[in-house]
């Protein structure tokens, strides 16, 4: 009884204390403001191949909202507050604090400082998070949401620019207002591994599968991976799909893969649910030509959890310089140095990490360019300009201004001692294969993005 | 051939788990009489637990194994024993189910307190990497031997133990008629303990057992183990070798499901969702028996709601939602905006669990389809979609409820949960697809689904201020509704049919008819919350609409106080104001709030006639003061005026909002203790009402149903149970 008297007296001061949410606080979260900017000391700005990414400078007034004579405050977006999965992509908030850290102690941008507003959409609260950052920010950069299509039009509706983290909804991956430094596009399909595949192994060449994870967005990659593997004369012959939320037994996949001869599978899903299959093929005791998979694969997860069963190939593509190659003067060395200075508790080895921070770079290498007169329609544009991106040596080119996907490729086998590279791919490009015909245009019937258009704005309008 | 053995030995290796599991949950409810949701749950902790001393601490399995079986998880079921299970008895079917339910959602968020999710914990299959044992045609894994000769084992070990050994037959006997054991010396509350000790140590096995495949990850372990409830019910709770008949059954099922089921897209999502659906046809199928536990009387108490109260309150909350809206930023009104929407859900519990006893989990799946129809035939904001919401959810309401008539109580729930299940995996997530080539269906699209804002009277209620109006106006109505009837004939009949099915019967009254009523009743409000949340939302899709947030509301409802309107509203202020507020305050508590819904609904059995009668008796002295009412309506209209014209921010104008009413209860308090004391029923014997005319010459109170008892000479022991 005396409990429950407390829990509905905390009730009621909630109900009232949620009026409060106007009033101009920043529980948020405001971070990075570690040192204030225009103090930049003897540290070297450069990153990588690029040269001064933060500077300090004599900014005056306000010419943009969200921007301060002193500070540009910035949204980063991610899910960690999702009470089913905690912590969920936090790399987002990490990468962000490491960055506005990192660059404020160089002068910042033009001696303004970043402020990141770490906006937690907790998986199902993106629009008021969107709203919120409509009011308050500059832009948003080095974030992303599960569910981002619930706060696109939003975005769109207050010219909200976005250079992504990552993007997951075709609506968002096809959006006006956006840059993505890693382009994932709704048009173009990166196809460099498949001819790899194709030439390495032609025998599977009439024998593939793809098992994709039962959510949208993964079920549209897969669609999208098998019309491209269709047009490269590949042959399916089996294609299913998988409950993300786990399977008690894997031996029904594995033997669905076996009873229909596959001898090279596509795999469209998340690590451990891979490492379950692989182990329920090695018992079952049938051996494919090859895996493939994509970049979120590249953790230690899948070699933990498969172990021997990682025996056959099982290849992630990847367009990252991987953490085994870091070293001091590489720029893989110096974020992950970044982070050891600045938040050495901080999940930094991840792919996803590693794109938001391109992500930021690009920021910076647009805003830069603005001078004193920091304007969302200065940024976009410098934004758009870049034709050639590698985030200062992170990852291999991409085009982030075109937004079509990238020719390059590396191939990393997963073995049970940890990632090799695979050196077999041809590389032109440093360890990628960069050959221009790595990339295929998408001819299916697939979802598009939301343009200004929509939500009855356009481009012009952007200040 | 070998295509057959191979899923015949995976379809045996689910029923072995399955059998353990479900013999453990049959244990527990035939002598306690409680259907523990949390079973499945207690397994995940414990296959947590195994992974922690075995490969975290790197214990040796013998030990860890002994540790976890025979020590942690007999100890963890007494104590839910002694501490939460015995305090249930004497209320009803719903309360013990929340009860459980909460404590599954309250496990789930402790091993993700404890565990953080995202980490990897690889827990590998016993001898794992060992050559599987070669069978000719096919091979078994040693972690499928194994756990076929565990389940046998069991078997053989559970009716050794409970035909041979002196407690094992005392545990039947108590089953069989708890009084009479009673009488010959037994002592029952004893045997309930062994058998929750016992029931929670074959769920840590089957756990342990499971673990592996799916991996670690708290709740898609709990509700994996779904499947075994089908098993159970299949023994109808009660008989052990028709359970582990059953486990052979839906393990098999499941097995030749996955491997035969023809790959198309229409039934990747069937495959995803067979459990449920062999649930659901078991349920079905199989005639179930007359529950345990005969009700005499129940704790619960729920006063008749006035008309000019059910005004009042509509009058308030429409009020406070115009504050809320005039006040509050944008990006706060789409956040605590869902109260109403969710608000008007939870309402579609209150006739049909709270006044006809009818417990339904899918009442968020009827919200989707309302939702649905909305995103398709509101297209343009034409505000007619809203009825054709209420109409299409309540038709889909009365045609679900007329397989479900014939179930009740435990069955009834387990049912729903299914059907929410089968909608969530599967038919939410049809792609586009025709009926008879007469028109489309398109669900979600496969996907998402866009929601265009309602136009009507010349306006469009596209920003989030208006649709919370919107809702608020609507939430009201929905509430007055349900006073009215309660009020009214219908009413009567639903608490009626609650109180005894069989006497309603004998009486004459059409059962078939008042079930379907209330069914289609409540779906069609369910649906009209889902439309208005959909408005909000601007785009829906099926995650949105799932089982657990289903378990949330219903959790909470009942929590509130499931039969009155205002346990619906503290539902969702609890889920969509409350929790949302707590982690945006203090982002550090996120990781304790997945206790909080859980760990609310567990107190319940402290307390079945819920929270909102709690706050309700404290704001009676106010309701009768009206002079100290009036001022207090001014003060907070004052306070809002300087608040619009921005004399004072929001923080203060919280501040004078929660310091009026308690000022104003206090004065009222101190103004007039009779009129307190009589608003509160406690001036009864003032006025010398002879208890048989009493809620007759004046309103009925808790504390006259305490009088009569005594008068009675009924025993306080006996009514309230041992708790």
């Amino acid at each position: 009884m005396q409990r429950l008297r407390w829990v509905a007296l905390l009730l009621v001061l909630a109900l009232v204390a949620a009026a409060c949410g106007r009033s101009d606080d920043k529980s948020e979260g405001s971070s990075g403001s570690t040192t204030t900017a225009g103090s930049s000391g003897v540290k070297s700005a450069d990153f990588g191949s690029l040269t001064e990414v933060c500077q300090d400078g004599d900014p005056s007034d306000g010419p943009a909202p969200g921007v301060s004579a002193d500070e540009i405050n910035i949204a980063t977006f991610s899910d960690p507050g999702f009470t089913g999965r905690q912590g969920l992509n936090q790399e987002l908030f990490d990468t962000a604090e490491v960055f506005a850290a990192w660059c404020n102690e160089r002068g910042g941008i033009n001696g303004r400082e970043i402020v990141v507003h770490e906006r937690d959409s907790a998986l199902f609260n993106v629009k008021a998070k969107m709203t919120e950052a409509c009011a308050e920010d500059f832009m948003m950069v080095g974030g992303g949401a599960v569910f981002d299509q619930d706060g696109v039009r939003t975005r769109l509706e207050c010219m909200l620019p976005d250079i992504a983290g990552y993007a997951v909804s075709p609506e968002v991956r096809g959006s006006d207002l956006l840059v993505q430094p890693v382009p994932n596009s709704i048009k173009t399909l990166p196809v460099g591994d498949y001819v790899y595949l194709k030439r390495k192994y032609p025998d599977a060449v009439d024998h593939v599968g793809i098992l994709t994870g039962d959510l949208v967005t993964t079920k549209l990659v897969g669609q999208q991976n098998k019309e491209a593997v269709e047009s490269l004369g590949f042959e399916v012959v089996y294609d299913d799909v998988y409950p993300p939320a786990g399977v008690t037994d894997w031996t029904p996949y594995a033997q669905g893969v076996k009873d229909k001869g596959v001898k090279g599978l596509i795999w469209v899903g998340e690590p451990e649910n891979l490492a379950g299959l692989m182990k329920a093929f090695a018992n079952i005791g049938y051996d494919l030509d090859w895996v493939r998979t994509d970049a979120n694969h590249y953790d230690q997860k899948l070699i933990e959890v498969a172990g021997s069963a990682l025996d056959v190939p099982v290849l992630i593509r990847s367009a990252f310089e991987p953490f085994e190659d870091a070293s001091d003067d590489n720029a893989t060395g110096k974020y992950l140095a970044a982070f050891e200075q600045y938040k050495p508790d901080g999940k930094s080895r991840g792919y996803l990490g590693l794109q938001a921070w391109s992500a930021w770079l690009l920021f910076a290498e647009a805003a830069k360019q603005c001078g004193n007169n920091l304007t969302r329609k200065c940024v976009m544009e410098n934004a758009q300009k870049v034709n050639e991106w590698t985030g200062g040596g992170l990852h291999a080119k991409t085009d982030p201004g075109s937004g079509d996907a990238s020719p390059c490729f590396a191939l990393e086998r997963a073995t049970p001692d940890g990632f090799k590279l695979v050196s077999d791919t041809k590389p032109d490009d440093g360890i990628f294969n960069c050959d221009p015909n790595n990339v295929y245009t998408l001819t299916g019937d697939y979802p598009s993005g939301v343009t200004l258009e929509e939500v009855g704005k356009s481009i012009s309008e952007l200040k | 051939m070998d295509k057959f053995l191979t899923f015949t030995i995976v379809g045996l290796t689910l029923a072995a788990i399955y059998a353990i599991i479900a013999s453990g949950l049959v244990l527990t409810y035939t002598t306690t009489g409680i259907f523990n949701f949390a079973h499945g749950a207690a397994g995940m902790l414990a296959a947590f637990t195994y992974w922690q001393l075995r490969y975290d601490w790197g214990w040796s399995a013998p030990i860890a194994l002994f540790v976890v079986l025979l020590v942690l998880a007999p100890l963890f079921g007494v104590l839910l024993e002694t501490v939460i299970m015995r305090g249930l008895q004497g209320t009803t079917e719903t309360v013990k189910l929340v009860v459980s339910i909460s404590l599954l959602l309250f496990m789930i968020g402790l091993a993700q307190l404890i565990w953080r999710p995202g980490v990897s914990r690889p827990m590998p299959s016993f001898f794992e990497g060992r050559t599987p044992i070669d069978l000719g045609p096919t091979t078994i894994t040693w972690h499928q031997a194994i756990t076929i000769a565990v389940a046998i084992a069991v078997a053989i070990g559970l009716r050794i133990f409970l035909t041979r050994a002196r407690i094992g037959i005392a545990m039947r006997a108590a089953v069989d008629d708890r009084s009479l054991t009673m009488l010959n010396g037994a002592r029952p509350n004893r045997v309930s303990m062994l058998a929750w000790a016992l029931g929670t140590s074959l769920a840590a096995l089957g756990g342990i057992l499971i673990a592996p495949g799916p991996g670690l990850e708290a709740a898609s372990l709990s509700l994996l183990i779904v499947s075994a409830y089908a098993a159970a019910v299949f023994g109808r709770l009660r008989s052990l070798p028709m359970t582990f008949v059953g486990a052979i059954v839906v393990g098999l099922a499941e097995g030749y499901l996955a491997g035969y089921l023809p790959q198309n897209q229409y039934l990747t999502g069937f495959r995803i969702a067979s459990p449920a659906i062999i649930l659901f046809i078991v349920l079905l199928v199989l005639p179930n028996p007359r529950l345990r536990g005969r009700m005499t009387r129940s704790r619960e108490f729920f006063p008749m709601p006035t008309i000019t109260g059910g005004l009042g309150f509509a009058l308030t909350l429409v009020v406070a939602a115009v504050m809320l809206a005039t006040t509050l930023s944008d990006a706060d009104l789409i956040t605590y905006g869902r109260v109403f929407p969710i608000g008007i859900v939870a309402l579609s519990l209150v006739p049909l669990a709270g006044f006809a006893g009818q417990i339904s989990l899918c009442q968020l799946s009827f919200a989707g389809i309302g939702a649905i129809v909305m995103a398709h035939l509101g297209a343009g904001g034409d505000p007619l979609a809203l009825v054709w919401a209420v109409l299409i959810a309540a038709a889909v309401g009365a045609v679900v409820a007329l397989p479900a008539l014939r179930l009740s109580g435990i069955y009834l729930a387990l049912g729903t949960a299914a059907f929410a299940v089968i909608l969530d995996r599967w038919v939410f997530n049809l792609p586009r697809f025709e009926v008879f080539g007469l028109f489309e269906v398109n669900l979600f699209a496969g996907g998402s689904v866009a929601v265009d804002p309602i136009r009507a009277f010349g306006t469009e209620f596209d920003d989030p201020a208006s649709q919370m109006i919107i809702a608020a106006v609507a939430f009201a109505l929905v509430a007055l509704l349900v006073v009215w009837i309660r009020r009214g004939r219908l009413g009567r009949r639903l608490l009626a049919m609650k109180d005894s099915e069989a006497a309603c019967a004998t009486l004459g009254l059409n059962l078939l008819r008042t079930k379907l009523t209330v069914f289609a009743l409540s779906a069609g409000i369910a649906g009209l919350g889902g439309a208005l949340y959909a408005t909000q939302l601007t785009s829906v899709q099926p995650g949105n609409f799932e089982l657990v947030q289903s378990l949330q509301v219903f959790a909470l409802t009942v929590v509130g106080g499931i039969g009155a309107v205002g346990g619906a509203l503290f539902a969702a202020v609890s889920l969509y104001a409350f929790l949302p507020l707590l982690t945006t305050l203090w982002p550090a508590t996120v990781r304790w709030v997945g206790l909080l819904p859980g760990a609310t609904g567990i107190g319940l059995g402290r307390n079945p006639n819920g929270a909102v009668h709690e706050i309700r008796q404290g704001f009676l002295p106010l309701l009768a003061a009206r002079a100290v009412l009036t001022v207090m309506c001014v003060a907070v209209t004052g306070a809002y005026v300087l608040r619009l014209l921005d004399f004072i921010d929001n923080w203060t104008f919280v501040v004078l909002l929660i310091a009026c009413p308690v000022i104003a209860t206090i004065a009222a308090g101190l103004a007039k203790p009779r009129a307190v004391e009589v608003a509160a029923g406690h001036g009864a014997e003032l006025h010398d009402v002879p208890v048989e005319w009493r809620g007759i010459d004046r309103p009925w109170t808790e504390a006259d149903a305490e009088e009569l008892d005594r008068r009675l000479g009924l025993s306080e022991v006996e009514l309230r149970g041992v708790g």
